[in-house]
């Protein structure tokens, strides 16, 4: 199974020539005070495709909708195999597209 | 260069040399020995010929450009500069072509400068935002008719786009190995990539282009066409 990305510098190209980075999850968030288990949430937790807000923190996590399924995500892409360039884009796991307007930024 | 060690391309061709000079200490490649002969230039990859393919007459030539210079240059303002008195393109993925020099906008930041014209290249400028990749990169030139269906056979990439106006520069795997490559004409095609690579690299781009003809040639054969741009 193949797709395509869209890289902000070099246009829409084949998956295989990018290397995922992991879903955006926000700004650090600030050291002072900042508890072991929120540091632990902001570091482990990810949205789970298609997982309710009961199965696991993801409903907390950058991005995801309200009622917990995760239709899209921003993601993190690398473009090694062409201009080298990190990018975020907004993707729906479920169909592997790029929703409109999701294409990469730098 | 002038008195250092001799400097070696990290692309061997297997071939007689019929001309050769030395320049900033590479030996330099002008015409192989056959390479005249229609259809008749040597081929090189390794392992069994690949079906030898019809004669194409002077068809497509690999052409080893290691020796010719390259800058980078990265600045934030990248727009507003002119590094070697050259102006930046605009948008990505253009180039300029400004006498023997040629300068493509990589990204955001970044711009590539090749000296691929007659004559000697020109002195690096002390500029901070400039750094000498020559002896870092392999540069190798596609050159003649059937240079598209060669490079066919190498990449899944669009080369040849018609809505792009040329020269144009792609980034992307050529043989799987990034490259940095512009697009002058379906018959001029030049790319960039890291010196490791370039021996193997050439190896099979000969071996898998050979089915379209693809064959080695000095580095006249560049010049001629290039100096056609």
């Amino acid at each position: 199974m193949t797709f395509r990305l869209t890289c902000p510098v070099c246009g829409k190209r084949d998956i295989r020539e990018f290397t995922f980075g992991g879903q955006e999850r926000g700004p650090r968030p600030e050291q002072p005070g900042l508890s072991a288990e929120e540091h632990f949430r902001w570091v482990q937790f990810r949205m789970i495709p298609g997982a309710g807000a009961e199965a696991g923190a993801g409903a907390e996590d950058a991005g995801a909708p309200a009622g917990g399924r995760a239709d899209t995500r921003r993601e993190w892409w690398y473009h090694g195999q062409g201009c080298g360039v990190w990018f975020r884009t907004t993707r729906d796991p479920m169909t592997n597209r790029e929703v409109e307007g999701g294409g990469g930024q730098g | 260069m002038k008195g250092s060690a001799p400097r070696r391309s990290p692309v061997v061709f297997d071939a007689a040399p019929a001309a050769t000079e030395v320049r900033d200490g590479w030996i330099v490649v002008l015409r192989y020995e056959e390479e005249g002969s229609v259809g008749g230039g040597p081929r090189l990859g390794e392992g069994p010929r690949l079906g030898g393919g019809p004669s194409l007459g002077g068809g497509p030539r690999l052409v080893d450009l290691s020796h010719r210079r390259r800058w980078d240059y990265q600045d934030s303002d990248i727009g507003a500069r002119t590094p070697m008195d050259l102006p930046v393109p605009p948008q990505f993925g253009e180039v300029g072509v400004h006498g023997p020099l040629v300068i493509n906008r990589m990204n955001r930041t970044q711009a590539a400068i090749w000296h691929l014209g007659a004559g000697p290249s020109p002195a690096t400028p002390r500029d901070p935002a400039l750094t000498e990749t020559t002896d870092g990169h392999c540069m190798l030139a596609f050159v003649g008719p059937g240079v598209p269906a060669a490079l066919e056979h190498l990449t899944p990439l669009d080369l040849f786009d018609p809505a792009r106006t040329t020269p144009f520069l792609t980034q992307g795997p050529v043989l799987r190995v990034p490259c940095q490559i512009v697009t002058f004409a379906p018959d001029l095609v030049v790319m960039s990539l890291a010196r490791g690579y370039g021996g193997p690299f050439a190896r099979t781009a000969l071996a898998s282009g050979g089915l379209a003809g693809l064959q080695i040639a000095g580095e006249g054969v560049f010049n001629s066409r290039f100096a056609q741009m």
